[in-house]
């Protein structure tokens, strides 16, 4: 008897309502038994489709035309409804906060069990042995509100696990974590596909975490399958191509023209341990440009103009007693790139919310600008430091582009002569002409970013300051986003960035700001505080450490790598 | 504790006596504690306290009875002459003091009872729309942060302005509304796909939890119906009469401090039964 495949996509197309365009065009794919596929691709390039049409969501949710044919352990998915499929396919959403609906853990685990009508008996084994098993046991008597992003979305994970499913599809499950949780939650899938067998379908953007153990890697280009194979496969393939979807450190070795690029860091390191060792090279003959950037820094020059930002014994409480500032002492010239690193909780937000007054000082002083923040609103404070938060949505309020760099610049009081050289001038930095008569909220992910950016920048505030502005950005958009930011800062302006991101960081900073426990940790040249760190530091340090230690960022990898070799 | 809550919350309506007023505070006061919550609790006495003034220095103005005199001052159009007398500013503080002993327990039921356990109570008849009520609970916290969100960033644009009055304010709040309100429009769409995901609505449900009754549910009731019997009792024998006007009066006698103490003493006994239950394993076991 012939088996039964679980997920068999054939020649599947399909139209989004009241769209010309399809999301997905022509895309046949099946799902071998255990086996763990990884699915990138550019914002909009159809892999949240392509997922919601592996448990029926599309089309039955959604409406909408489709072609081809889904089946799903046999049953065709248009034939069959989304709660029938649900008992095969357990699907894991991108945020968190959209797909619990209870306070409770415990609870919100045996939702889905209580909707299949199981006894009482079973459902207490089931939820009992999935929270022991995913290590959720301490949280029981938790409520779902006091979780973190990462704790609530292995709830998420937890609750579709008690169903039992053959096959499970996540889609960018951790584009809203931070990459410590991140990495926490998918070492976790990667043991449930190991040792349950689960089928794994993963759409992912933070391929760096997981790319070296998906069995399969399937592109997503427009809507078709650009390429499917495995890891070592698509690194060979993507060569050629104008963007790539792989981890930092296969892409460096690819650009070095590497025909077998390592997959991770542990093999990158080997790799260049064994060039380093066939060419005798000694540590110091490498990175030699490394060397003068290092002194530019807060130079001598800048110490005696008065710094542009500057906060004094600065602590803050918050109302439950938080204590997330505990004695900071900083100063922030004017044009310098400052990048705030840091665990979660360990402040970084809470200071950078001092430098436009939107938090006043428990203890201490902030002054910017010669200004002492306490006196002055946060609308004027703005005047000078303009502040984009993390979620582009909440910055965006009118119905299209121009819209939203107008009430800016009417708020920022700057005359109405000025505005239209203005908005010219952020469209022209940001490249987003095109969308100047859209609403923002047609846009993609990437897109949106830059509009939000562009309601800050219109006004040309001296100092910038972003909190993660790459959380959920695929990497063309960072790329992006890098450059303008450094066009930015080379124009003379202060740009200050909470991130998380630390090769973004090093990408673009040159100074990092190291925070712990609402402490000052390390401050100074990024070269300095990376590479002196263990673990805050980006993959291209940790593969040439030991070998070129001065080694940041991509660029300088690249250097180190062509003198070793 | 809902049961044990609402039979205070009776108990303080029916009864004008001041002294039985601050007993109720009190009894609250240690099921707070014992709750493990007296610290938020207690932080709920700015309200009580605006309450109580308010009605302190109201009633007074408005009232025209009572004996005692004690202010008299200029004629006022519509109001006539204004008076003061003592027996309104004594109902004044009394009316505050019931005022905010209300809004004690009220403090008390929102920071103990959990709407899920509420909603179960409700099982049977109208399951749709208990979940959604969990659903609007569950919501609430991630709004608010929405919310909070949105405002800062709007205050860091300079849309939304701290200053330049209510009035003013307000108005340069309102194109957020239409922002909250995509937000959460966009959030329940999600939520309706992945509840739909994991097979809502494929029949009849069953339930994970049994709100059965428990030893401690069954004392907090006791409790509870103690405190309400002896109220009422108390209000039906006159025991706890107390009357504003036209002169300040108050029925005492040695049966009247007894009623004064049963909501406290009654409070006190839970606290204790819940010590006892979380140290002696005997007692757990047996029950």
């Amino acid at each position: 008897m012939e088996e039964i495949e679980l997920v068999e996509i054939e020649g599947l197309s399909y139209w989004y309502p009241g769209q010309d365009a399809p999301a997905l065009s022509d895309v046949s794919l099946r799902l071998e038994p255990g086996e763990f596929v990884l699915l990138v691709g550019a914002s909009g390039s159809g892999k949240s489709t392509l997922c919601r049409a592996a448990n029926g969501l599309v089309p039955h949710f959604y409406g909408g035309r489709i072609a081809g044919s889904v089946k799903v352990a046999g049953m065709d998915t248009s034939a069959c409804e989304v709660k029938d499929l649900a008992r095969v396919v357990g699907m894991v959403f991108q945020d968190p906060e959209n797909q619990l609906v209870s306070e409770n853990p415990v609870a919100e685990i045996a939702f889905g069990l209580e909707n299949i009508g199981l006894d009482r008996v079973q459902m207490r084994k089931r939820v009992e042995e999935v929270m022991a098993s995913l290590r959720l046991s301490g949280l029981r008597d938790k409520r779902v509100s006091e979780l973190s992003g990462g704790q609530k979305q292995k709830v998420a994970l937890a609750s579709v696990l008690a169903m039992h499913p053959q096959v499970l599809v996540l889609d960018e499950p951790t584009s809203q974590l931070d990459p410590i949780s991140a990495e926490d939650f998918l070492s976790t899938l990667k043991s449930l596909n190991d040792e349950l067998g689960l089928v794994v379908m993963l759409a992912e953007h933070r391929v760096e975490r997981c790319f070296h153990f998906a069995d399969r890697v399937v592109v997503l280009d427009g809507g078709r399958i650009a390429f499917a194979g495995t890891p070592a496969e698509m690194a060979s393939w993507s060569s050629g191509q104008r963007w790539v979807m792989l981890p930092p450190i296969t892409r460096l070795f690819l650009d070095g023209a590497d025909s077998v690029p390592p997959l991770t860091v542990k093999e990158g390191r080997m790799k260049v341990a064994e060039l380093a060792a066939g060419n005798g090279h000694l540590q110091d003959t490498v990175a030699p440009e490394v060397g003068p950037s290092r002194e530019k820094g807060p130079g001598k020059k800048r110490r005696r103009e008065p710094a542009q930002i500057s906060t004094s014994g600065l602590w803050h409480v918050y109302g439950d007693g938080t204590e997330a500032l505990r004695g900071v002492d900083l100063e922030i010239s004017r044009g310098e790139f400052v990048a705030v690193i840091g665990e979660n909780g360990s402040g970084k937000s809470t200071l950078v919310k001092h430098f436009n007054g939107l938090l006043k000082p428990s203890k201490g002083k902030v002054m910017v600008g010669g200004r002492n923040t306490r006196d002055v609103e946060v609308a004027e404070l703005a005047r000078t430091c303009g502040m984009l938060g993390q979620n582009p949505n909440s910055q965006l309020i009118a119905d299209d582009t121009q819209g939203e760099m107008e009430v800016t610049l009417k708020a920022m009081k700057v005359p109405e002569g000025d505005w239209d050289r203005l908005t010219a001038e952020a469209l022209d930095l940001l490249e987003i002409g095109p969308f100047l008569h859209r609403n923002p909220e047609d846009l993609s992910c990437g897109e949106r970013e830059r509009v939000a950016l562009a309601s800050v920048l219109v006004y040309k505030p001296e100092v910038l300051v972003l909190d993660e502005p790459t959380r959920g950005v695929d990497q063309q958009t960072k790329e992006r986003l890098s450059a303008f930011l450094r066009e930015y800062n080379a124009r003379g302006n202060t740009v200050i960035l909470v991130t998380h991101d630390l090769e973004f960081a090093a990408d673009c900073c040159g100074r990092v700001l190291l925070m712990g426990a609402g402490q000052v940790l390390a401050d100074g040249d990024k070269h300095t505080v990376l590479a002196e760190s263990l673990f805050f530091t980006t993959q291209y340090n940790k593969c040439f450490r030991g070998i070129a230690g001065g080694v940041v960022t991509r660029d300088e990898a690249l250097r180190a790598l062509e003198v070793i070799r | 504790m809902l049961a044990l809550a609402l039979s205070l919350m009776v108990v303080s309506l029916i009864t004008g006596n001041p002294i039985y007023q601050v007993a109720v505070i009190l009894a609250a006061a240690v099921l707070a504690f014992s709750a493990g919550v007296f610290k938020q609790w207690s932080s709920w006495w700015k309200l009580c306290l605006v309450i109580f003034v308010m009605a302190l220095v109201i009633n007074p103005l408005v009232s025209r009875y009572g004996a005692t005199v004690i202010w008299r001052g200029p004629h006022v159009p519509v109001f006539g002459h204004l008076f003061i007398t003592a027996e309104a500013v004594a109902y004044g503080a009394g009316m505050g003091l019931r005022l905010s002993a209300m809004i004690w327990v009220f403090a008390l039921i929102t920071l103990t009872v959990d709407p899920d356990n509420v909603l179960g109570l409700l099982r049977g008849r109208g399951a749709k729309s208990a979940l959604v009520s969990a659903l609007t609970m569950r919501m609430v916290p991630t709004m608010m942060s929405d919310a909070g969100d949105l405002l800062d960033a709007q205050r860091s644009r300079g849309i939304v302005s701290d200053n330049g009055g209510r009035m003013a304010a307000l108005k340069s709040r309102l194109p957020l509304v239409k922002r909250i309100l995509k937000t959460s429009l966009d959030r329940g769409v999600s939520l309706a796909e992945a509840m739909e995901a994991r097979a809502y609505g494929s029949g009849p449900r069953t339930r994970y939890r049994d709100y059965g009754f428990k030893a401690g549910d069954a004392a907090a009731l006791v409790a509870a119906l103690v405190i309400l019997g002896v109220g009422i009792a108390g209000v039906a024998a006159g025991f706890l009469s107390f009357t504003y006007y036209p002169t300040l009066s108050m029925h005492f006698e040695a049966g009247t401090a007894a009623f004064f103490a049963v909501p406290v003493v009654a409070a006190f006994a839970l606290l204790l039964l819940s010590e006892i239950w979380k140290r002696s394993n005997w007692l757990r076991l047996r029950v």
